[in-house]
């Protein structure tokens, strides 16, 4: 299992490189960098750059979310949209848009309250923690709460699952709160590895699984909820970056954690871009993207795992 | 150690060991038996912390189990599981590294003292770099033995550590502790299913039926014949050879000498 990961990272930087250019650069109006007026110069910093940064920061906060809760639940298909987690947080946000508008950060304390409830909902009906069960349960709950929130709001759903009208102000406060949660992400890296052994067995080396698995847990909620108060749901991101991650770094939590950030940032900007500049002048939301690319991605994971053999 | 009255009932009241006295000699290897349900496990479970008992003590070193805190614990007891769960793909050096978790807060990551020395001890330094779900069975228990070894224990606890293994791993296993066992002063003490390998590698043995204490003393004093044929039903003959003493299971209705 010998991985080249100093490659991975390199062709990984590299395309973001170009990503990044290309995404700054290319759009309903292409721009050259050395003859900007006032107008171009306000397109490409108060309107491309912020779009931008808010794609790529959401991408790497997603992505490490996946892993986390891979990790912590032990499941290699679990990711935030599918166990329901992201639409908890959303339609807590808009609750708590309306009842209370004026409370400060109340997009992100209600999109926090939201992604926690649909974890504990999800924890309360599924104890044993079967993969698979508790993927079903995740689906359900998705499904209600994306009724509930159309039954209520049935325009809200819509808009919010755009970067296009990513503001600096809204971005920055995204950005403050994603770099903190990223940090936090790479600095418990290794207790994902410590989950790759039973609880007993760990529990025997004097760890407190519980603390662990806690801990993991709600550093992926914090991270799908502000993502979703932020810019919407977006799916997939989670169960496809890490899994690409592993195949091209290892198992190793200490690489797939740096890794997943890069490489959700990566798949994220590439969905926005392409979004916005398949049908200028239209647009195609990068969730929309995603979900084309990350449905056939989790079919092709879960026939992998069928034919794939058990440890033990 | 020494286990005094212990009692432990599971909460659905099925099973239950009850009154279990016994002194763990240290610097011996002791092995546990007794059929199926006979609490075996239970007993494991309590000496690993897995389970709290409802009455009595296990004292070590003097000190109650529950003064220790578990990383305090788990620098003086290692345990090997019957069953090893693996969740993910994780290489041979980063899951014995696992070894060293006791001596470290969560914040810190653990370091690589004698690892090199453990692992070229278990023949395992060609594979380390291996991942451990492919490797075989008796490698696999190898690693295991190995995370354990990393935590620097004084006792080590096997819950029927060679039941997944072929005839040949059996033996070396086994081999591996008695080694052990001898050169380090490890206290070793292990469930055992095979009665065999309690007769040839134990120094004292407990003989368990329906969650109590039959009978403890040296190998050859505990496995007798009479009593095999009492606690297990079966009929056996003690066989002596150049090589030792053998259990040799004899067919139901075959009398026994």
């Amino acid at each position: 299992m010998a991985k080249h990961p100093v490659w991975a990272y390199l062709v990984l930087l590299i395309a973001l490189l170009i990503l990044l250019v290309s995404a700054f650069l290319q759009g309903a109006s292409t721009i050259s960098i050395t003859s900007l007026d006032a107008g171009q110069f306000n397109t490409l910093f108060n309107i491309r750059l912020p779009r931008i940064v808010a794609a790529l920061v959401s991408g790497a906060m997603l992505a490490v979310a996946g892993a986390f809760f891979q990790a912590a639940l032990r499941n290699a298909i679990a990711d935030p949209s599918i166990l329901g987690i992201s639409a908890g947080a959303s339609l807590f946000q808009l609750i708590g848009g309306l009842l209370l508008p004026a409370l400060l950060f109340n997009k992100f304390i209600f999109a926090l309250i939201g992604g926690g409830v649909a974890f504990l909902l999800l924890m309360q009906f599924q104890k044993q923690m079967d993969p698979y069960r508790l993927i079903l349960i995740g689906v359900a709950l998705n499904a209600m709460f994306v009724g509930i929130q159309q039954i209520f709001l049935p325009t809200a759903t819509t808009t919010a699952v755009s970067f296009a009208t990513s503001t600096w102000s809204t971005v920055l406060f995204l950005v403050i709160l994603g770099i903190i949660g990223l940090m936090l992400a790479l600095w418990l890296a290794p207790w994902a590895n410590y989950l790759k052994i039973g609880d007993a067995q760990l529990k025997t080396l004097g760890v407190s699984v519980v603390w662990v698995r806690l801990a993991l847990l709600l550093v992926a909620v914090y991270l799908t909820s502000t993502v979703t108060a932020s810019v919407g749901v977006l799916p997939f991101i989670g169960i496809i970056v890490p899994h690409v991650s592993r195949y091209f770094v290892g198992h190793d939590y200490r690489q797939v954690i740096p890794f997943s950030v890069l490489a959700g940032a990566f798949l994220l900007l590439l969905s926005d871009t392409v979004g916005r500049l398949l049908v200028i002048p239209n647009e195609i939301t990068a969730a929309t993207i995603l979900a084309v690319i990350g449905g056939p991605f989790l079919i092709f994971i879960l026939a992998r795992q069928g034919g794939r053999r058990h440890a033990n | 150690m020494q286990i005094k009255q212990l009692t432990y009932t599971y909460p659905n009241q099925q099973r239950s060991i009850k009154q279990v006295s016994f002194d763990i000699t240290p610097g011996a290897m002791t092995a546990v038996v007794g059929p199926n349900g006979s609490g075996k496990s239970t007993l494991f479970k309590l000496l690993s912390r897995e389970l709290t008992p409802d009455s009595g003590e296990i004292r070590l070193e003097q000190r109650l189990l529950t003064d220790f805190s578990l990383k305090e614990y788990a620098r003086k007891v290692a345990v090997v599981h019957q069953h090893n769960q693996l969740y993910d793909d994780i290489t041979v050096l980063d899951l014995v590294r696992f070894g060293r978790l006791p001596y470290h807060s969560l914040l810190t990551e653990p370091d690589d003292d004698q690892l090199e020395s453990i692992l070229t001890y278990l023949e395992l330094t060609s594979l380390k770099q291996q991942n451990v779900a492919q490797l075989s069975g008796g490698q696999q228990q190898r690693v295991w033995l190995a995370m354990a070894l990393a935590q620097q224990p004084d006792y080590l606890l096997l819950d029927e550590p060679t039941t997944y293994l072929d005839l040949h791993f059996q033996a070396s296993f086994m081999e591996l502790l008695v080694k052990l066992n001898q050169e380090f002063g490890l206290t070793i003490v292990m469930i055992l299913h095979d009665l065999n390998q309690a007769l040839h590698f134990s120094q004292q043995v407990l003989m368990l039926a329906a969650g109590q204490v039959v009978t403890t003393g040296t190998p050859q004093s505990v496995l007798t014949p009479p009593r095999l044929h009492e606690i297990f039903q079966i009929n056996t003959k003690i066989l002596t050879t150049e090589q030792g003493q053998f259990i040799v299971q004899l067919p139901n209705g075959a009398t026994t000498k």
